[in-house]
């Protein structure tokens, strides 16, 4: 199958007084049609930058796109002119977001905001605009569509705010939904909901997910396939089961340990991952992880990982020491991770 | 609603008893008392340090020209609980289930509409302010925003010994040794202490915020969502560092959250709310392993699980609706409204009428085959992840 979405080499970083933070430094992926891929990493991965940078919603300046090519269905989306750019975002590439009260017009209707896409990108008159936005907010599950089309914003719920900018973003059946952390600002309960609206409406409209979370839990419901981010970088890639139940990366291993578990009484201490983030200004020099990692070596600091495939087709980590990984277990990081917390 | 009733039996309750803080359970003050806090020990009882009864908290809702008191939101309605020495109760529900009102009433940051506080058998709501700064030696906060509790133009050593020198307790000599153990017992070393916060990570923030709690040697700290804002690698260290502090100082927390993970791994009891109220209470076993009451069992079926496999596998409980407004909630169960097992009962023919007309108790109910308290008419024990 040939991808939709080809990302190579992005860098992308923004220009501070405190100096250049390079957000994302260096990616590449691909994703393809009907599928999900869920990029996880904690704040200041640079996961949510790796998506304004394909919808071309970062400013320049202060942003930059300093390097690479992102490929949409065979065309180059960083060399579009910009006209032909708006015709792709919305249409073909739709995005919802966290906080779907900032991101809703406070003083349009529900219905207008719905119905502009269809106005916008496929020239409906306002009747047909607002009929279509009927059958897209009963489509996500809001009941009386009818009588809620017209209501504003505020009327709505967290919840019934979130599925209506999901009727917006699937409002022209897009090919690619880019999904940013679109359940972070919501209670469990209506996460449910929303994530299985989330899930039939990619099988209703065929189209591929891109969901962007820093909750495993979450991309462990949804994703086929998973991209673990670290500090701007591609730490992990590989399907849902690869990346959960084999990661070949220190980091994500870490990740996994220091969950506490719903299904799990917690007997087992929490395995924490030791230090804290790097500055995206001064990047630590080899593998951006190596400060925080418990397997470091010398080459670790000197030499910079490449992604590479280290099992099967497509699993693939960007760690000097991938191999070794396959014979640890959450024990032997524990225990390694407490040697070094008493060092410390 | 209960709350009228509820502001009578918190009037009348610190002049009628005045009972010892050690053998409360049997209490029965009121008569709708069913829901009253249930001993969870095992015969010879723990020692309770902090006792919630009846805690009711009304907020005025103002509106109109001359902004008078329209209605009232019922923040919290009737809850009530005790926290023995050494334990940890969880709180849970969704946000607006009045878990951080209450989480306020116990330190007395809020005053409670009606109802009692009792530290050490002591009712802390009547207490003036300058009693209450006395007691404040004992009772702590941690709030969420690590970012947001911290003053930004104090240095972490003026942060540490601000309460100590409130409370007379700051010696030049001794003080700066207690502030290198605090520091260090939190995971910091002494040369941060002159350090501002914009200087510190979140998690670092969070473990200042810890060592200001644990200044004056408190025996209950609230932890108000004290990990929500911190990355999960982040968590886990401090979730760690709280469970070190509570074995080494023998500390009783209440530990308020809306993440059902961290409130298994961290709890040793756990309190569900919903709309103000609690309707399950338990040790982790019974309310995570066999929860009885319906939104316990959807909540906790809509955790998700980092596991692939599994949660191909599941079977979610999707609750339809949102929570309704705590201005105006159902009347008898507040669940009935998003309720699956009333649906499904009624599909089966079972007369439910009783989850309008009554409110359930919170009370052990043996027909469900439910050996811990839970308010619901229909409790049914089941396991869900």
């Amino acid at each position: 199958m040939e991808p939709l979405l080809i990302v190579e080499d992005l860098h992308t970083g923004f220009h501070t007084d405190g100096g250049y933070v390079q957000a994302v430094d260096g990616i590449s992926y691909e994703i393809y049609p009907g599928e999900t891929f869920a990029i996880v990493g904690e704040s200041g991965s640079g996961k949510s930058v790796s998506a304004l940078t394909i919808m071309g919603l970062i400013n320049v300046p202060p942003g930059e796109i300093k390097a690479g090519r992102i490929e949409w269905k065979g065309r180059d989306l960083l060399t579009l002119p910009e006209d032909e750019r708006r015709a792709i975002r919305g249409k073909e590439i739709a995005m919802i977001f966290q906080d779907p009260m900032t991101s809703l017009n406070p003083v349009h209707t529900i219905g207008r905001q719905i119905g502009e896409m269809s106005r916008t990108h496929e020239g409906a008159n306002k009747r047909q605009a607002r009929q279509k936005a009927v059958e897209l907010l009963d489509l996500v599950g809001i009941p009386q569509p009818d009588i809620r089309v017209d209501n504003y914003p505020h009327e709505f719920s967290g919840g019934m705010r979130q599925r209506a900018m999901i009727a917006m973003a699937i409002a022209c059946k897009p090919s690619l939904l880019i999904a940013d952390e679109p359940t972070t600002a919501l209670d469990v309960t209506v996460q449910a909901q929303v994530l299985e609206v989330i899930h039939d409406i990619r099988d209703e409209i065929d189209s591929a997910v891109m969901l962007i979370t820093h909750d495993l839990g979450v991309v462990a419901g949804m994703a086929d396939r998973v991209m673990v981010m670290y500090a701007g970088r591609q730490a992990e890639l590989g399907t849902a089961d690869e990346v959960f139940y084999e990661p070949r990366h220190p980091y994500t291993l870490g990740l996994l340990a220091s969950l506490p578990r719903v299904d799990e009484t917690g007997v087992e201490r929490l395995v924490p991952i030791i230090g804290h983030p790097p500055s995206l200004i001064n990047k630590p020099s080899g593998c951006v992880f190596h400060p925080r990692c418990p397997f470091a070596q010398e080459i670790c600091s000197s030499e910079v990982p490449e992604l590479r495939v280290v099992e099967g087709d497509a699993h693939m980590s960007a760690c000097h020491y991938a191999e070794t990984l396959r014979d640890v277990s959450r024990s032997d990081l524990a225990a390694t991770v407490e040697e070094l917390e008493e060092l410390a | 609603m209960t709350a009228t009733e509820d502001t009578a039996a918190g009037a009348a309750g610190p002049t009628t008893d005045d009972t010892p803080a050690d053998d409360t359970t049997d209490e029965t003050p009121t008569p709708e008392d069913a829901a009253a806090p249930v001993d969870r020990s095992d015969g010879d009882g723990p020692e309770v340090v902090l006792e919630a009864r009846h805690l009711v908290k009304n907020f005025p809702i103002h509106g109109g020209v001359l902004q008078r008191v329209q209605a009232h939101v019922q923040a919290v309605s009737d809850v009530s609980f005790q926290l023995a020495r050494g334990e940890t109760l969880g709180l849970v529900g969704e946000s607006g289930c009045g878990k951080s009102t209450t989480g306020r009433m116990l330190l007395n940051l809020i005053r409670p509409s009606a109802g009692e506080v009792l530290f050490e058998g002591q009712d802390i709501t009547e207490l003036s302010a300058k009693g209450m700064r006395k007691l404040r030696q004992e009772l702590q906060i941690v709030f969420q925003d690590p970012y947001a509790s911290l003053n930004p133009r104090m240095t972490v050593e003026a942060t540490l010994s601000e309460p100590l020198r409130i409370h007379d307790k700051w010696d030049s000599k001794t003080g700066p040794g207690t502030i290198r153990d605090l520091l260090e017992r939190v995971g910091l070393a002494d040369e941060h202490k002159r350090r501002y916060p914009h200087e510190f990570s979140g998690g670092q923030r969070q473990r200042i915020g810890i060592a200001r709690a644990l200044a004056l040697g408190p025996s209950v700290i609230v932890l108000d969502e004290p990990v929500s804002a911190l990355d999960v690698s982040i968590q886990a260290g401090v979730v760690n560092l709280l469970t070190d502090l509570q074995e080494e100082m023998n500390l009783s927390y209440v530990f308020i959250a809306h993440d059902l993970s961290v409130v298994r791994h961290i709890s040793d009891r756990v309190a569900v709310m919903y709309l103000g109220k609690i309707v399950e209470l338990g040790n982790r076993t019974e309310v995570y392993e066999s929860s009885a009451h319906p939104y316990t069992q959807a909540l906790l079926s809509a955790v998700p699980l980092p596991d692939p496999k599994r949660e191909r596998e599941r079977e979610r409980i999707i609750l339809t609706g949102d929570v309704p407004s705590p201005v105006d909630p159902p009347s008898g169960c507040r669940f009935r409204t998003r309720c699956w097992h009333k649906r499904a009962l009624e599909e089966a023919g079972v007369d439910t009428s009783v989850c309008q007309e009554e409110e359930p108790l919170l009370e052990i109910r043996p027909s469900g085959g439910v050996d811990h308290p839970v308010a619901c008419h229909f409790a049914e024990r089941r396991a869900v992840v």
